[in-house]
């Protein structure tokens, strides 16, 4: 696609990051189920954790385009840490930035744009994942605190964040008009996070259960106002699902680089793989789809920039990214033979990470009703 | 094979494979899944089952099983756990009819008797791609000496001997090689099939006597002899991956709750359960159908059964893991074990681009 110059500049900026910094972690990270806390740092450094968040709030002041190109480039190499990427500046800043007061954003946006805290967004529960409106944890203000009573499950960066921001009902039987957005900060009373998840993939990264018990959250930590809770998560998984859209494109992208290098570098009885046109169909295939997918997250990062409205591309984009990718990073197992079952190489980790890109932040099932209710109306 | 076709010492062998499945190695899975290896005593009960050796003819002391029994093994285990099943696929289907077909009495006397007491073999691969390193083989005073490297070396744990097949200039051909110091095997860390033995094996000079190499022969290339068995057995453990994957996909949509109703009663989630169903039941149709056939025909059949297999494998097992949603990406439901195995069984040995090939090829011959 092309893209305005400054764009272009970006791109080259984050590449060689990802390429000399993050690509020799991936792998180790992946194996030992090490946090990126190293390449947090360098992020916070390159300033890319906040990307479209003005400067005055301790962000980039750039656009939601150079924030899904860069989750793309950190993708292409490690998505664990484009998860970790994807998860703080979407889910942690996003719903501080677009809903929290001036005195909300000075103490908890500020330090999570520039780094200095991790930011999470804890929204999933044990029974309530497609049905996010079926949350179960309470909140009840009692003088000027609201005691939380719950459990969160499947939170990115739960277990490391600083700052998550959670949503619970006055009452589970309101439904979604019950529903409010809470500022939690790590180490208040009756909040602790619980058990880790052993996954498929994104090893690198942390998922947690959270668990509140007559958790104690002062008053001025809602978020937005009562019954806000529902509006404000909604906002920011239409722009979480650009960014899960973007690292969905960005592991495809690596899984066809690999692919391509591999097929460049191999031969077999003597006749190299490159001119083999089943490969080169393959390679064809996935390269017009990646192309594809990257029009789409770019279209839907271009409307929310523009103030227009992008629920039904930003869907499109995740649903479209993510099923792309699951078909790239397989094929590119395919091509790399037995050799693409091992650690050897990257590709058998590109697909164990691209599957979550399906489920999480709104499954495909999820997206395709999204979009369908967007083209014929509720 | 459905059980209402099948014969009454078919059905015996079904219900036994089941109770062990049940019994001895649904308790264990996950830890074979994560240390990567099978309990010695797993591989003792199927010996005493009869089912390791089981494709040897009984003037080799196996169990002589017929095709379709010996697919019904492959698939009930692998419905457990796939690991296994490919050993087992790799000891009978490919190792069983290399030494059955092409190698003199007295090596078959000795190394199918010992695979029928239990024994297990490593295959060494030959090289899929040049790139790869290879091993030179000498010929002197008549011995052999072996020198070098090759990737792959499947089923690798433990082994009684190395079945090592070459292709070069000078030698076509098989050795039968027994463990020895000048052997070393580094283990592969693999996607899926984390207990089958995967890894790479090196010969530091290995001297062979020559009675342990054996010379192709017949008017087929070798391959076209056991791609068929082992296209087959392949074919049986996929179809048992897919069939668990599809039994845990179902139970899990009448339990699980969203929007106050459990999610089979959605429309696309029964869409994907009714999928999974429609490629398995061909897959299950293609193996047993060619687990029946003889003749040129049964190569063809035996390959078709092999990539319709895989891929429903592969689908049940990404969309048993899409139906648990965040759950499913997680090691507390077997649903994400089930799609590595599955993707792991569509690369081991070959790919659906290289079958698609030879069904191909046969077609225009």
């Amino acid at each position: 696609m092309i893209l305005d110059k400054k764009y272009d500049e970006f791109r080259n900026i984050v590449r060689e990051f990802a390429d000399q910094e993050v690509a020799p972690r991936a792998c180790d990270l992946d194996l030992n189920d090490e946090f990126p806390w190293d390449l947090i740092k360098r992020m916070a450094e390159l300033k890319l954790l906040a990307l479209y968040v003005p400067e005055k709030y301790g962000g980039a002041g750039l656009d939601v385009l150079t924030y899904a190109i860069a989750v793309e480039e950190i993708g292409r190499v490690c998505g664990s840490t484009g998860i970790f990427l994807a998860a703080h500046s979407s889910l942690g800043v996003f719903p501080v930035y677009v809903a929290g007061n001036e005195e909300q954003k000075q103490k908890y946006l500020v330090p999570m744009a520039r780094g200095e805290k991790i930011g999470s967004f804890g929204l999933t529960e044990p029974n309530a994942g497609s049905d996010a409106a079926g949350t179960q944890t309470t909140a009840k203000l009692v003088d000027d605190h609201y005691i939380v009573n719950g459990a969160k499950r499947f939170i990115t960066s739960g277990g490391v964040a600083d700052i998550i921001i959670i949503t619970a009902t006055k009452d589970p039987t309101l439904g979604y008009g019950g529903i409010s957005a809470f500022i939690v900060e790590k180490g208040i009373p009756g909040f602790t996070p619980g058990k880790e998840e052993d996954k498929l993939g994104l090893r690198g990264s942390i998922t947690s259960e959270l668990v509140f018990e007559d958790c104690r959250i002062p008053k001025e930590n809602l978020l937005g106002k009562e019954g806000e809770g529902f509006r404000v998560f909604m906002e920011t998984l239409d722009g979480g699902r650009i960014s899960i859209g973007a690292l969905a494109l960005g592991i495809a992208r690596g899984a066809l680089d690999a692919s391509t290098k591999f097929v460049r570098e191999h031969a077999q009885g003597g006749k190299p793989l490159k001119k083999d046109q089943t490969i080169q169909s393959m390679l064809a295939e996935m390269a017009t789809e990646v192309e594809a997918a990257q029009l789409l997250v770019y279209q839907a990062a271009m409307l929310k920039d523009r103030g227009l409205p992008y629920t039904k591309e930003s869907a499109m984009a995740k649903y479209y990214a993510s099923h792309i990718g699951m078909k790239a990073t397989s094929r590119a197992i395919e091509i790399h033979g037995m050799y693409g079952m091992t650690k050897d190489y990257p590709v058998e980790r590109f697909l164990r990470d691209e599957k979550l890109m399906e489920i999480g932040e709104g499954t495909s099932e999820i997206q395709k009703i999204v979009i369908a209710r967007q083209i014929l109306g509720k | 094979m459905t059980s209402q076709t099948l014969n009454s010492e078919q059905k015996i062998i079904e219900s036994e494979i089941r109770k062990f499945c049940q019994s001895e190695l649904e308790p264990v899975v996950d830890d074979i899944d994560k240390s990567g290896s099978v309990p010695e005593q797993i591989i003792q009960k199927l010996v005493e089952l009869g089912f390791l050796g089981s494709t040897i003819s009984e003037e080799y002391g196996g169990a002589a099983l017929d095709s379709v029994s010996h697919c019904i093994v492959l698939e009930e285990l692998a419905r457990s756990c796939a690991s296994l099943a490919t050993i087992l696929a790799v000891n009978n289907n490919v190792i069983v009819p290399i030494i059955d077909t092409f190698a003199p009495d007295a090596l078959k006397k000795k190394y199918l008797g010992l695979l029928a007491d239990g024994a297990r073999g490593a295959y060494v691969m030959l090289n899929e791609f040049d790139e790869q390193k290879n091993i030179a083989v000498k010929k002197e005073n008549g011995n052999f000496t072996i020198q070098g490297e090759r990737e792959f070396v499947v089923s690798c744990d433990s082994p009684k001997f190395f079945l090592t097949p070459v292709e070069n200039k000078e030698f076509s051909g098989f050795f039968i090689i027994e463990p020895q110091d000048s052997i070393s095997i580094s283990r592969h860390r693999t996607l899926g099939l984390r207990a089958f033995g995967m890894g790479s094996i090196s010969f530091n000079h290995v001297q062979i006597p020559a009675d342990c190499f054996t010379t192709w022969s017949g008017d087929r290339t070798w391959q076209d002899y056991i791609e068929r068995s082992a296209n087959i057995a392949f074919g049986a453990v996929t179809l048992g991956i897919a069939e668990a994957a599809l039994l845990a996909a179902t139970r899990y949509s009448k339990e699980r709750k969203q929007f106050n109703r459990p999610i089979c009663d959605f429309p696309m989630v029964q869409d994907m359960l009714a999928t999974i169903k429609i490629k398995n039941t061909a897959a299950r149709s293609l193996v047993y159908d060619a687990a029946q056939q003889d003749g040129t025909d049964a190569c063809i059949a035996a390959a078709i059964a092999r990539v319709v297999s895989a891929d429903a494998a592969y689908y049940a097992g990404t969309t048993a893991v899409q139906v648990h949603g965040g759950y499913g990406y997680t090691k507390d439901y077997p649903v994400e074990r089930f799609l590595r195995d599955a993707k792991s069984l569509q690369v081991l040995g070959t790919t659906s681009h290289y079958i698609k090939r030879y069904i191909a090829k046969e077609l225009l011959a």
